[in-house]
């Protein structure tokens, strides 16, 4: 892009020609105390909670302490050029942030403002980032599923549409990945997705983006990243900031889907917030509104009801334990929060089942109603032979004399936890999860080596394709296997299961 | 950082008496001439407030200032209290405390007007008129001169500020400019 000199004068002249000269009328206060990402302002009498208030060279600051004679600011710049002594302005406005489908494929701080150098916004919407959660009447049950493309969450730990499933688990044990392919996994649906990075490293940010815009999920996603050299207030406000996005399409009767990546981070700019503005510590010097912190956040996501256009806002907030310790403060206090867990244990992780699921310890209140019919026919066992399966490897370890009923359980629960293993960056759509759930939980795979079951998983997917698209079709319509469909499947899994045989040379 | 929780306590206490006895007047004056040599000579301040001397020196001093300044008996006890209580430091905190407290009684306030150049007389009238309608209190007003707001005038009333300076207008279509190109 040019811009020859002369246009810009031009430019410059419509606006002085423009400008309107007001006389400014506004309330203002002094800076008594600065450091740290806090001032304490003296003055601005009137000014109200979560005001904004505006800094010398624009900085603005959030009053969050209104005490007697100060007023407490956690603010949202560079604390470094700040004075004790500068004038404080009041805004007027609560904090907001812009919203709307302008957000889209952007990538902005936990403010609102850009950060990927792609120009100004344009958004035409702002909402305040601390908006109360919709009541009883305005919220019907969860009942339609979100899917995650995950085979193990969508089959055992289903995730409906206005549900907060919490993803749990130590470091580096891929949360962030089971989190990026639920964003990947939303192509072919109608759902916006909101990524809030809390505290992370920016090169961790910027894989992130970049495996989402590579696979294409960039266009309905926006990232709202609040870095670990952001100030803490900031890295606080970025979750409600992205909650604020992520209610802009709940109301406007569309669905969104929200990542939280990591509410512990954010738990800790918090704590850092609340001491040093002295409000007493609690438990591991926890302010004591921290649960109300999370709750008041997670809340926001939810099904509204008919009348209010039946938008949803699913919530996957990430919880990062060290060492697996579940029972610490903050897991404990978000566990009990949300609508159920998927749990993710490094030993998994390490013997090679990734995602690394703990199908024992994950769990989803709500249940089968965020399940389509066919996909409880397939998966309606697979918990139970699961967890059978895991008491009687742990028993058969100790001898090599098995019945035959103890053996072919053995054998199937191999084959399960064989096919719930999933590479990263290929979620799969409900159809497929079926397709092969059906071949597992129905014995299918009973006769195959569990080395070639990836393998016959892909060529699987081929295969109907190209010879019984009509399945995948039957099951997108119906959402139900019925007599005649499941007929279908048999008839197509034998034949595929002889051809796949034959090629490997397999008796 | 200000100690404004303390200054209120004892104005308060101060406003109390004075509302008795009916002498606001001499009590503003008194104090505001206090507050003054505090702040314009820093010997007197650090004579009644350096921990250094002892206290009954301290208190000396101060019997000897309020002699000389012929202050009545109960503003003299007041200071002495403060110097007794290792308050005297607060002194000018107090002060401005006070006068906004017997403001607040006689529905005023102070006000401030900078402007580049001297302003003429019915000039003055008509921004403290316009403050006074934005106020609804009676206004005390101050003039100053600060060439570098450039023209215009910036008036103050507490935390309201009323700002049409050149200098504010100039800082605000530089941000308008920086913010569309």
């Amino acid at each position: 892009m040019q811009i020859k000199a002369e246009e810009i004068s031009q430019i410059i002249k419509g606006q002085i020609k423009d400008y309107e000269s007001k006389v400014d009328l506004s309330e203002t206060g002094t800076v008594i105390s600065v450091g740290d990402g806090i001032a304490r302002v003296y003055g601005v009498e009137k000014c109200m909670a979560m005001e904004l208030l505006e800094f010398p060279s624009g900085i603005l600051g959030i009053a969050l302490n209104l005490e007697a004679d100060n007023v407490g600011c956690a603010l949202l710049g560079d604390v470094r050029k700040i004075k004790e002594g500068d004038t404080v302005k009041r805004t007027g406005r609560i904090a907001e942030v812009p919203v709307g489908p302008e957000m889209e494929g952007r990538v902005v701080d936990g403010v609102g403002n850009p950060i990927d150098g792609q120009g100004s916004l344009n958004a035409k919407h702002s909402s305040k980032i601390e908006v109360v959660a919709p009541g009883v009447i305005a919220r019907k049950s969860v009942h339609e599923p979100c899917y995650t493309g995950a085979k193990a969450v969508d089959a055992m730990t289903p995730v409906g549409r206005g549900q907060r499933e919490l993803v749990i688990g130590d470091r580096q044990i891929g949360k962030t990945a089971l989190c990026v392919d639920a964003i990947i996994a939303q192509k072919y649906t109608d759902v916006h997705c909101i990524y809030v990075a809390i505290g992370q490293k920016k090169s961790t940010v910027a894989l992130v983006v970049e495996a989402l815009r590579k696979h294409g999920a960039m266009e309905y996603t926006t990232v709202v990243a609040a870095c670990a050299s952001d100030p803490a207030p900031m890295q606080y406000v970025a979750a409600f900031a992205g909650c604020a996005m992520g209610e802009y399409f709940r109301d406007n009767g569309q669905h969104a889907l929200i990542i939280y990546d990591d509410l512990s981070k954010q738990a800790v700019s918090y704590r850092e917030l609340s001491l040093l503005l002295r409000r007493p510590p609690g438990r591991e010097a926890y302010p004591g509104d921290i649960f109300f912190n999370h709750s008041r956040l997670l809340e926001r996501s939810c099904k509204l009801n008919d009348e209010l256009g039946a938008g949803s806002l699913t919530a996957l907030p990430i919880i990062e334990t060290q060492a697996g310790d579940v029972s610490a403060f903050i897991p404990t206090n978000v566990i009990s929060i949300t609508d159920g867990q998927v749990y993710l244990e490094p030993n998994l992780f390490f013997a090679g089942v990734r995602p690394a699921i703990n199908v024992g310890l994950s769990v989803s209140r709500v249940g089968g109603a965020a399940q389509v019919k066919a996909m409880k026919q397939v998966a309606g066992t697979l918990r139970l032979d699961l967890a059978q399966y895991r008491e009687l490897a742990a028993f058969a370890g100790f001898g090599s004399d098995l019945d035959a009923a103890t053996q072919a359980q053995l054998t199937r629960g191999a084959r399960l936890v064989e096919i719930l293993k999933q590479p990263q960056y290929r979620p799969l759509p409900m159809e497929k999860q079926i397709c092969i759930l059906f071949a597992g939980t129905r014995g299918y795979l009973d006769t195959l080596p569990i080395d070639t079951l990836a393998e016959y998983e892909q060529q699987l997917y081929a295969h109907i394709e190209k010879n019984q698209p009509s399945i995948y079709d039957d099951l997108k319509e119906k959402q139900a296997i019925d007599a005649a469909l499941e007929e279908k499947i048999r008839t197509t899994l034998q034949a595929f299961g002889e051809s796949f045989k034959a090629a490997k040379g397999l008796k | 950082m200000k100690n404004t929780v303390l200054a209120k306590r004892y104005a308060k206490a101060l406003f109390a008496v004075g509302k008795e006895g009916n002498s606001f007047a001499d009590f503003t004056k008194t104090l505001n001439e206090m507050a003054e040599l505090f702040v314009g000579m820093p010997e007197v301040a650090d004579a009644l407030t350096n921990p250094l001397y002892p206290v009954e020196a301290r208190e000396k001093v101060m019997e000897h200032l309020l002699a000389s300044m012929q202050v009545s008996q109960v503003l003299g006890n007041f200071f002495k209290l403060l110097v007794q209580k290792k308050r005297a430091n607060i002194l000018p905190a107090i002060a401005t405390v006070f006068q906004a407290m017997v403001d607040a009684d006689n529905n005023m306030c102070q006000g401030t007007v900078v402007s580049a150049m001297e302003l003429t007389p019915e000039l003055t009238a008509k921004v403290k008129a316009t403050l006074e309608k934005i106020t609804g209190k009676q206004v005390v007003l101050t003039a100053q001169v600060d060439p570098s707001i450039i023209g215009g005038i910036v008036a103050k009333v507490g935390d309201l500020v009323l700002d049409g300076s050149i200098k504010s207008q100039l800082a605000g279509l530089k941000e308008s400019i920086k913010g569309s190109v």
